[in-house]
């Protein structure tokens, strides 16, 4: 398996789902901004911290597993882990949110 | 280049982050702790379980002189932690910002006080300060 592939399975395939659950929720104005920020914040304090790591050689990853570019020393296919992790967490706890006002606006008014 | 391990290099790197959260918006994730806290336990399990997947094809692999040793059947667990961490900064900054953006009213009031409070100090018999000193005050009376 290649890291595109283990991208696609692991991170690309949760988040359509949640699309799919999700719907029009998806283009909320809040969720789309909180969600856009908190992912370019993660990706610009993840560059520095694993090019860093891939330096020192902490660890590497293979030549035939990856599309063999580099940004730094980092693969872009590392950057768009970050950025599918960022977005599949926010939309997690997005969607955790969304859950709970569903379920208060159904419970009867006290 | 002498170096740090995974650990303490993951540790200084996220546990800062963590901190800064829980000074600035404690309030909100204890509030909400319910809320999120199981989503980056779940995150952590499933990313473990991915990771061991990605090692057993070889898309990446570790140098083993810089870890603890202490392995989830092939998986670091630095790893485990890198992914509970990462988990818990990019979660609880959501959650604070989807509460604070119910309280930006409030919030947005509480610091102007805050700056006016500041700006009305008085400032070494400087002149300039007296003549905003009005608007100040009534910033500051009206919450």
């Amino acid at each position: 398996m290649t890291y595109a592939a283990f991208l696609a399975l692991f991170l690309l395939a949760p988040l359509l789902v949640l699309a799919l659950v999700l719907r029009g929720r998806l283009l909320r104005r809040r969720y789309l901004l909180l969600a856009l920020a908190l992912t370019a914040i993660a990706l610009a304090y993840m560059a520095p911290w694993d090019h860093l790591a891939a330096v020192w050689g902490l660890w590497t990853w293979a030549p035939g597993r990856t599309w063999g570019i580099r940004l730094w020393a980092i693969p872009p296919e590392e950057y768009l882990f970050c950025l599918l992790e960022a977005l599949l967490a926010t939309t997690l706890t997005y969607t955790a949110f969304v859950w709970r006002r569903a379920r208060r606006e159904k419970e009867p008014v006290r | 280049m002498s170096h740090p391990p995974y650990l303490p290099f993951l540790l200084v790197w996220a546990l800062p982050v963590l901190a800064v959260q829980w000074l600035a918006g404690g309030r909100y994730l204890w509030r909400e702790r319910r809320r999120w806290s199981w989503i980056v336990l779940v995150l952590g399990v499933y990313f473990t379980l991915a990771d061991a997947i990605a090692i057993a094809a070889g898309i990446w692999s570790f140098d083993h002189g810089q870890l603890l040793g202490v392995y989830l059947g092939n998986v670091p667990i630095e790893e485990t932690l890198f992914y509970l961490l990462t988990a818990a900064m990019v979660v609880q900054g959501f959650t604070i910002a989807w509460a604070a953006w119910d309280d930006r009213a409030q919030l947005a009031a509480r610091w102007r006080r805050r700056l006016g409070r500041v700006r009305a100090l008085p400032r070494h018999s400087s002149a300039s300060t007296p003549t905003r000193e009005p608007a100040q005050t009534a910033s500051m009376t009206d919450a």
